[in-house]
């Protein structure tokens, strides 16, 4: 209920928030004004349109109500491709999109798809990536200077912490998955496996009919034998 | 929980405009007759005036009330109706009775230099609040400010790529002539969306809802504006306001098409579109 109306209200708060933290933001912020981005994330139900003015942006969605097919088919709609673009892509790639060159290549495995004008895409990059927020600054005017000072030192200090352990336990994680990968069990593996139970059950099934019919035989002819010996006695 | 109901209008023919213009005579030779304000009956060329003292006197109050009446909900309410606009930059905008701009302040966002926001209400004083706070937020350059009414807007035709009405049609005396008027000044292309307090779907709600309007609501106006009158009327007002089904009516009556509705937090609210083609 509701959870487009949320997420888009929360986002439109942190960006500003965080654009007000950088007093050059105005700067990167002046190619985007008026300009419109939508994002499609595939994980998530609803689309984030992304509206940039002189203040920072307002963040809304789009509720699929049938009616974007009615707008399409109006000419004004055509007419505003220079102030939009239209973005559809996971989450996890978006790390990729960092590299400029891998762009081709997703686009190409369908990962990424574009529309509208691309320079609105990549000022949008551009002001996320400019950012340069003085967090001690901010800090000090809360805390003080000493104390602003060594909580980022502590901060840093963790960060590249993470950062050097995340490296060193990926690297372990690679040397596993190369290394156990010929001992581990594969599909085709399990997959043969299944076959040659369920082979087994058929051959035992078969086994148990064909007993049981043995099974009836046998008592067909024992009780004629006993029949005839009876006959013969009296 | 949301649930949107859509059925499709008559095509627009050329005879409607004759039939409006003969609803229109026939409303303006019935000015002497009766009409509701909340509960009680009015002629109906008081109620315009008995309104405008009702929002004189909340304008101060309004924002803080609307947070403290809908528990901050009537936010949520305002974004899905932008959400439902497919408002793009460059677009015209009128947000009829707007009051204190919540939505003109999105929209002006929106459209951007290239668009265009016109913020009209009727009450001069919700306006004044409505352009101080929107000054304030340094939303100025594509934003104007029109003290109208909306029976008979002073606009041209086909002039607006969305009209918008966030709580202010029950208020209206002649609802079929705001319509109407509203159909005129759109593009073809261009819709309506009004965003109205409506029928809750549920006994139940109905009964708490009741309860809460009528004995909470006036005590708390009484608390926080000092006016527990206003308040009542809000309550009233709503009650005899039309249920989702039969402004949809209204709608279609005057030429919408493709017209639907949305009922929000269990019909409490109801998000009526239309589009004029």
């Amino acid at each position: 209920m509701y959870q487009a109306q949320v997420v888009t209200s929360a986002i439109e708060f942190a960006m500003n928030k965080i654009l007000s933290l950088d007093e050059d933001s105005g700067v990167l912020l002046q190619p985007l004004i008026g300009k419109q981005c939508e994002i499609k994330l595939h994980e998530l139900a609803f689309p984030l349109v992304f509206n940039f003015h002189s203040k920072g942006v307002a963040v809304s969605s789009i509720v699929n109500d049938g009616s974007e097919q009615i707008i399409a088919q109006t000419p004004q709609a055509k007419s505003q491709n220079k102030n939009q673009c239209a973005i559809r892509l996971s989450v996890f790639i978006i790390n990729e999109l960092k590299d400029t060159s891998n762009i081709t290549r997703l686009i190409r495995e369908h990962k990424l798809d574009f529309d509208g004008n691309l320079q609105i895409a990549q000022n949008m990059s551009a002001l996320f990536n400019g950012l340069n927020i003085d967090i001690e600054e901010i800090l000090s005017k809360h805390v003080g200077d000493i104390a602003a000072h060594n909580a980022v030192q502590s901060a840093d200090s963790l960060g590249q912490f993470i950062k050097r352990n995340h490296k060193t336990a990926m690297q372990a994680l690679s040397r596993v998955i190369l290394d156990d990968k010929p001992i581990g069990v594969r599909p085709i593996m399990v997959e043969n496996y299944i076959q040659e139970v369920s082979e087994v059950r058929d051959a035992a099934a078969r086994l148990e009919a064909r007993l049981a019919i043995l099974e009836k035989q046998a008592k067909v002819t024992a009780s004629a034998t006993a029949g005839k010996s009876t006959g013969q006695d009296s | 929980m949301q649930s949107t109901k859509q059925t499709s209008a008559p095509k627009h023919d050329d005879e409607h405009g004759e039939n409006l213009l003969d609803h229109l005579d026939s409303t303006q030779e019935d000015a002497a007759e009766q009409t509701h304000f909340g509960f009680k009956q009015v002629a109906k060329d008081q109620k315009e005036s008995m309104v405008a003292d009702v929002f004189h006197s909340v304008a101060a109050k309004y924002d803080v009330m609307n947070d403290l009446m809908s528990l901050g909900i009537h936010r949520i309410w305002k974004r899905y109706t932008i959400d439902c606009s497919g408002i793009r930059p460059g677009q015209k905008v009128l947000d009829l009775a707007g009051g204190t701009g919540d939505l003109a302040a999105k929209f002006s966002r929106i459209v951007g230099e290239t668009g265009q926001v016109t913020l009209a209400d009727i009450n001069h004083s919700m306006l004044m609040v409505g352009k101080e706070k929107l000054t304030n937020m340094g939303i100025m350059s594509n934003l104007n400010y029109v003290q109208a009414n909306a029976e008979a807007l002073p606009f041209p035709d086909n002039h607006f790529d969305l009209v918008t009405m966030a709580f202010g049609l029950r208020n209206v005396t002649e609802k079929l002539n705001a319509l109407a008027s509203i159909y005129r000044v759109l593009k073809p292309g261009g819709r309506l969306l009004v965003l109205e307090f409506s029928k809750p779907s549920s006994e139940m709600l109905s009964k708490i809802y009741d309860t809460y309007s009528f004995h909470l609501l006036p005590k708390m106006g009484k608390l926080v504006a000092n006016d527990s009158e206003s308040y009542q009327y809000l309550a009233e007002s709503i009650r005899m306001h039309p249920d989702q089904e039969t402004l949809e009516g209204m709608m279609k009556e005057v030429g919408f098409e493709q017209t639907s509705y949305t009922n929000l937090t269990g019909g409490i609210v109801a998000l009526h579109r239309g589009f004029k083609f």
